[in-house]
């Protein structure tokens, strides 16, 4: 069913499009500039919240395949497109990236002018959006926090790490124990009991100052080998006093050059997150990694055997982190 | 790391004239090069033999070399202008073996001469096939099964193990040349010894067909520190099998999912570490359609025609950053130059898609196969720009300018169900239009079934199939329901026409377009920024979206001018390059003039659609609907309609109707030129002559009309523009042959001409309105009857009598005041029995203009700019009259694809089949011919032997030049009527066996063996002896034997051979003359 919506901005300006299913509230309304990879977007738990609008006018082209999600289901709030592919044509696609959304009753804005709705919103501060369907009203935005659960990812191989789930990516948890890297997942803020080898601090949504910081630093005092990206770059930059200052627009997108500080190497990393880290506030770290376009700090270097950056971290970086480990 | 500061001096190597396969793109590279080059404050010296480029301007480069393409130029250039090094991966497949080969040799590093930007070990990986597949072995990389082989043997052996079909491609050749898929052993044989001669090493790959995989490229770049970033993927819609040249392409990619794109922009990233590129490279991948098996294709180590089209489709000028990169800069050192903001260290990011089709020759080469495959055979590509596929689709589709305004293809609807059903399996150009009719005639099922059947058939992607679908949905919906407003939006945001909405909905476009604007349905013009809008740009490149706001800036300021100036669509026989330069330069006169000037226009090869050239640039189609949606917004002084070409010059006609001022020459003027009757009226009043003529509409009309004329005659239908389907008939035999193949439609005339053997000569002037002047008449050698876009150009003349520069004067000047020209004007003369006839007249920039300009020193088309703004020559420094002639000697040749083009008929006449051209510039006539001969890879001198089949007419004036030949050392071959004209003559002529006569020494044979260096052929009447004749000339250009096809082109030869001086031919700077 196709019905006329509106996406309202807390600026005043409202946007026309269809809707498969009636919306309400919406935290953020972020953008995505990412040209591929769609379906691990809407489930990395990072855009938890999130009404997202993505810069890429076709979407949907290649369906979804389940084994793409970052996580159990679609964890934004809204989608807001260009075009919803009528067709999914991918050998993979089990399900069209509209009946996806519909099943998990996730409002879908299509037909939308998106660039002038990007061109608006990279210009202003974060904002709140609402989506109504005629009279609709509003409903209150929940508090973003990724709910984890107690699990474990068992791999060939002797490290063990324990992970206070803040918003742990598929992709990365099976990265490591691609690597031999056992993970014991809890979520953020339960009792972590057992010995590990090391700890991982996921990525996940929101401001980072929303979070309570003591996990951190319990894990800090252990003086046990760190991994810690995006969000969980933030939260440790946090537990050892630094400050996080909101980005706007946000970096989100697959394209975000970073430059490695010890090697003057650059590479392109994918980010999705609304927050940096404020450089003047983490004097007792080594910046190892900085943003080529925009100065802002990727990551840090708070002990030899902790590895902090923004960014999702490549093999090479895993690998490290794993030989760190075994020591 | 900084800029490298020991460089001083860079020679730049062009890619020399425009061929199937190496077209514009350099012309757009290898000027960005210079542009960059001269940024950084360095000099440049460029060689490049094609006249037609921009590069070749004094402005671009500081010293510049028209000159052959050789090892031997290039290294008296490198001796004469002692550069200290050289960029070579800029110029295409022809730049980047030449630099191979001095490397080879040495004779850089005698020189001091340094190979900048990516290496020669990279290239020498990337290019031999062998090296190529251990590399990727070794890094685990996937190829295709494959063998190198430098003979049949091999080739046979392993189409044995792996079975057929397989695939042959040539090592070190351009767009595919020589190779093919053999289904059997007898393809295979024939394809392979063809692929290995046409190899620069005599090898060929023969590998596992992977047709009906999907075809995914990757434009990425490297610094010298190693940082890499892919600039874009892209797809083709037409699956493994078509050359990537000839598909139809889509950027970014749509149907691959995250997982594969990842995979294959890691591979390409892979590579290029590996090969230690250091600069632009293009990575091809085959990829499975059900799986994650993919292999690599091939990758080029240099800029392409891939890469122009990436970085005008994301908006990156990878040639800029190439060229920065081999002076030693990161990528993270260098500026993003649309953004400013931002670094050339990203990976650009689209909110729009491109799509891009290619032009074929086919509407030229009548007998040409037009089916597609490994061998590329388009000329020149259009892009278009939009948020929607659809729209995208639509937008190239008329940018084509094949007389389509949408996917309906008029001659398919003819067909029957079941032979459109057959034409499914045709891979050719008409492929899209034929999936478009066979869905407009399926009722309305359930549209998976229809996308499952032409999957099944073509293997193009559903995903595309359905875009087509959902176009002709649309048409069909048009066709049913009221037009409403919301329907009518709907259809233009699937990128309908005017034109086309009127057609379904049974109504006017003028009717379409009043109800648009009553509602406010009018397109809204976008930025391409190379970030999706996450960074505020500043570079004024735009495209239509329906549906969108608008960001370009509307036009209200009354004081500041501005110009739009059209630019000349996609590259084409009879319209290539030479209508790039003259936009480009408009564009900067017009800046220097004080006027804003904007371009639109849809070639992603050129110049002109590069972002910093004109003030605005709009890629879009050059058709009234779409330009006039431009000037709606821009609100401009004027258009500039006299510049790019036919594509340019037919809009003053609609856009004159609409009320839009032309700025120079008025429609009156165009139109006069055209009209037969208006302009036989200027002539007659004038008391200039031109050949008589009539129009008829029956064979006996015809016929007698010829008889009374006299033979020859010159029989042309009315039309069909460019010279299609004209013929020269000597009798009436030969124009009732013609009469019975051109089909004589009511009310549509044949035009029957005088056809005056005589001398042809060629001006471009410029008028002011007062006067003209002429920067130089050039005059054609071989005589009339031969397209002006194919014969030898010289100038200045050297057997026009001098006395009738005064009459060319005044005869270019009359037909240019009563034309009204303000700006140029190209008239084309017969000069005979004392007498000057005018063949035609074309109130435009020419082909000639880059040519005339360069020689000369005239900035002819800054002049006609000046001109049409209303200036007055003597003003801006130029007298009256003729501009003072130069002590060289300039020869244009021209330069032919045939050998691309299986099928195509090789023989000269007065439709125009050169693709491209080479200048030979020197103090003497033989000499100038002499270089354009090398240059245009006429000159062969491996075997000395020539053979010889003409016209009985053509016999006497044959044995004149054979004893020529024969003095220089050539020994004649002949088939027996030759043979015996030439012994009756008293010269030695071996006999070589015609086609289907029984005996030892076959004429083809003889050719495709390469034991001769040169077929002279002139084509002879009889339809036996006609289809001998065509069959050697196409055994000829696909051994790579040079064929001339008239008597005065030999003699050309002749000259330049017998004149030949002692020693080295002297490089000239023409910045200099």
């Amino acid at each position: 069913m196709r019905l006329r919506a509106t996406l309202e901005l807390e600026s005043g300006h409202v946007f026309e499009g269809f809707c498969g299913k009636a919306g309400g509230f919406i935290r953020d309304i972020v953008f995505n500039t990412s040209m591929n990879g769609v379906t691990e977007l809407l489930t990395d738990p990072s855009s938890l919240g999130q009404a997202l609008v993505l810069t890429y006018p076709m979407i949907g082209n290649c369906g979804v395949s389940f084994e793409d999600f970052q996580s159990e289901k679609p964890q934004i709030a809204a989608l807001i497109v260009s075009e919803m592919s009528e067709i999914a044509s991918n050998f993979r696609s089990e399900e069209s990236l509209k009946a996806v959304l519909e099943r998990f009753e996730i409002p879908v804005i299509a037909g939308v002018d998106t660039r002038s709705l990007v061109r608006l919103l990279r210009s202003g501060k974060a904002q709140r959006a609402r989506i109504s369907l005629g009279g609709a009203e509003a409903l209150e935005a929940p508090k973003a926090m990724y709910p984890g659960e107690r699990r474990s990812i068992r791999a060939e191989g002797a490290a063990v790490i324990a992970v206070p789930d803040t918003g742990l990516r598929k992709d990365l948890a099976q990265a490591l124990a691609s690597l031999g890297v056992s993970l014991e997942i809890f979520p953020y803020g339960s009792a972590m009991d057992g010995q590990f080898d090391g700890y991982l601090l996921p990525g996940g949504p929101g401001n980072p100052a929303e979070y309570d910081l003591s996990v951190v630093k319990h894990i800090l005092q252990t003086q046990k080998p760190v991994l810690a990206a995006g969000l969980g770059h933030q939260l440790l930059a946090l537990a050892n006093g630094g400050k996080a200052v909101p980005l706007s627009p946000g970096h989100r997108g697959a394209n975000i050059p970073v430059r490695d500080t010890a090697t003057g190497k650059a590479f392109i990393t994918g980010q999705n997150h609304g927050y940096a880290v404020d450089t003047n506030s983490v004097d007792k770290a080594k910046i190892s990694h900085v943003n080529v376009n925009d100065g802002t700090v990727e990551g840090l270097r708070w002990r030899e055997d902790i590895l902090s950056v923004q960014f999702q971290p490549e093999m090479e970086m895993l690998s490290e982190f794993v030989e760190m480990l075994k020591r | 790391m900084p800029r490298d500061m020991s460089i001083k001096r860079v020679l730049v190597i062009g890619s020399g004239p425009i061929v199937i396969g190496q077209a514009a793109e350099f012309d757009y590279a290898g000027t960005q090069c210079c542009r960059a080059l001269k940024e950084e404050g360095l000099e440049v010296i460029l060689i490049n033999s094609n006249p037609a480029t921009i590069m070749t301007d004094k402005d671009i480069a500081d010293f510049v070399y028209i000159e052959p393409m050789t090892a031997e130029t290039v290294r008296d250039v490198i001796r004469k202008e002692r550069p200290d090094c050289v960029i070579g991966t800029l110029g295409g497949q022809t730049g980047l073996n030449l630099c191979m080969e001095l490397a080879e040799d040495g004779f850089l590093e005698a020189h001091n001469v340094r190979l900048i930007g990516t290496g020669l070990n990279a290239i020498r990986k990337a290019e031999d096939r062998l090296l190529f597949k251990q590399v990727l072995e070794e890094i685990g990389q996937p190829c295709i099964e494959s063998v190198v082989s430098e003979d049949l043997e091999g080739a046979l052996a392993f189409a044995e193990r792996t079975g057929y079909p397989v695939v042959i491609r040539p090592a070190y050749t351009l767009g595919g040349t020589g190779g093919g898929i053999a289904y059997d052993e007898a393809q295979l044989r024939a394809i392979t010894s063809g692929g290995l001669r046409a190899s620069r090493v005599g090898q060929v790959l023969v590998e596992r067909c992977i047709a009906g995989w999907k075809e995914v490229e990757f434009e990425v770049m490297r610094d010298g520190a190693g940082n890499r970033i892919a600039v874009c993927g892209m797809e083709n819609i037409d699956p493994v099998g078509v050359h990537t040249g000839d598909s139809i392409v889509v950027a970014p990619t749509q149907t691959l999912g995250g997982p594969e794109y990842a995979m294959l922009r890691k591979a390409s990233l892979d590579i290029i570490e590996e090969l230690g590129i250091e600069g632009g490279c293009n990575v091809q991948f085959a990829l499975h359609p059900d799986s994650f098996e993919y292999a690599v294709i091939e990758v080029n180590p240099r800029l392409s025609r891939s890469s122009a089209l990436a970085s005008k489709a994301v908006g990156f000028p990878i040639a800029k950053v190439a060229t920065k990169i081999a002076l030693g800069y990161r990528l993270d050192e260098i500026r993003n130059a649309v953004t400013q903001s931002t670094y050339a260290l990203f990976e650009p990011a689209v909110d729009y898609c491109c799509v891009k089709i290619p032009k074929w020759p086919f509407d030229k080469f009548i007998t040409a196969k037009r089916t597609l495959g490994t061998q590329m055979k388009a000329t020149g590509e259009v892009m278009s720009i939009s948020p929607s596929f659809e729209a995208a689709l639509m937008k190239a589709v008329r940018s084509l300018e094949q007389g389509l305004d949408s996917l309906q293809m008029p001659e398919l609807a003819e067909l029957s169900d079941a032979m459109l059903e057959e034409r499914l399996h045709d891979i050719d150009d008409r492929r899209l239009f034929v999936l478009a009719e066979w869905l407009r005639r399926q009722p309305a099922v359930d549209y998976n079934q229809l996308l499952d059947h032409l999957h099944g058939i073509t293997k193009i992607d559903r995903w595309f199939l359905y875009k087509i679908y959902s176009i002709v949905r649309m048409e069909k919906q048009l066709a049913s329901s009221p037009l409403t407003p919301e329907l009518l939006l709907k259809a233009k945001k699937l990128g309908f026409p005017d034109s086309l909405i009127a057609r379904q909905t049974k109504t006017a476009a003028s009717e379409v377009r009043k109800e648009r604007l009553r509602h406010g349905i009018v397109p809204g013009y976008r930025l391409v920024d190379t970030c999706a809008g996450e960074f505020a740009a500043r570079t004024p490149y735009y495209y239509s979206a329906y549906g969108v706001a608008n960001e370009a800036p509307v036009q209200d300021d009354e004081k500041k001018k501005r110009v739009v100036v059209l630019g000349s669509g996609p590259i084409r026989i009879g319209q290539g390059i030479e209508f790039d330069y003259c936009s480009v330069h408009c564009v900067w006169a017009l800046q220097n003039a004080g006027y804003e000037a904007i371009i639109i226009n849809n070639n992603p090869e050129t110049v002109s659609t590069d972002f910093d050239v004109a003030d605005r640039l709009y890629f879009e189609p050059l058709t009234p609907e779409d330009v006039v949606s431009i000037l709606d917004i821009e609100k401009p002084d004027g258009v500039m309609v006299q510049f790019g070409g036919q594509t340019a010059i037919k809009l003053a006609k609609p856009l004159h109707e609409l009320g839009i001022p032309i700025i120079g020459t008025p429609f009156s003027g165009v139109d006069g030129a055209e009209d037969r009757k208006i302009f036989d009226r200027i002539l007659e009043e004038r008391h200039i002559d031109r050949p008589r003529g009539a129009a008829v509409h029956t064979r006996e009309e015809a016929l007698e009309t010829a008889r009374t004329l006299g033979y020859p005659v010159l029989a042309r239908p009315s039309y069909v523009l460019g010279g299609q389907g004209m013929m020269i008939a000597f009798s009436d035999e030969e124009l009732g042959e013609w009469l019975d193949r051109t089909e004589l439609y009511d009310g549509r005339p044949i035009l029957i001409d005088q056809y005056i053997m005589g001398l042809e000569v060629e001006v471009d002037a410029v008028c002011d309105g007062e006067d003209i002047v002429i920067p130089g008449i050039m005059e054609h050698l071989e005589r009339a009857g031969v397209h002006s876009g194919d014969s030898i150009s010289v100038y200045p003349p050297y057997r026009m009598p001098s006395a009738r520069r005064e009459t060319l004067y005044r005869y270019t000047r009359d037909i240019a005041l009563a034309l009204g020209v303000r700006g140029l004007i190209n008239i084309q003369f017969i000069l005979h029995d004392g007498k000057v006839y005018v063949i035609e007249a074309n109130p435009r920039s020419s082909r000639t203009v880059p040519y005339i300009s360069k020689i000369t020193g005239m900035p002819v088309v800054d002049l006609a700019t000046q001109a049409a703004l209303g200036f007055k020559l003597p003003a801006l420094g130029v007298q009256y009259g003729f501009y003072p002639e130069k002590q060289y000697t300039a020869v244009k040749m021209p330069v032919f694809s045939f050998e691309k083009l299986y099928g195509a008929e090789v023989s000269l006449g007065p439709e125009m089949k050169s693709t491209g051209e080479v200048l030979g510039i020197a103090d003497n006539l033989s000499d100038a011919l002499l270089k354009a001969f090398i240059g245009g890879g006429y000159l062969r001198s491996v075997t000395r032997r020539v053979i010889m089949t003409v016209n009985d007419s053509d016999k006497v004036e044959m044995c004149a030049l054979a004893r020529r030949f024969q003095t220089m050392g050539y020994e004649i071959y002949a088939t027996k009527g030759t043979c015996a004209a030439l012994r009756g003559h008293g010269l030695r002529a071996n006999l070589i066996h015609k086609v289907e006569e029984e005996g030892e020494l076959n004429i083809l044979d003889f050719i495709r063996s390469k034991g001769v260096d040169l077929v002279i052929n002139t084509s002879t009447g009889g339809a036996s002896s006609r289809r001998d004749g065509y069959l050697i000339r196409r055994i000829a250009v696909e051994s790579g034997v040079p064929c001339l096809t008239s008597l005065d082109t030999a003699e050309a030869l002749l000259i330049s051979l017998e004149h030949r001086s002692p020693g080295r031919l002297d490089v000239v700077d023409i910045t200099g003359v």
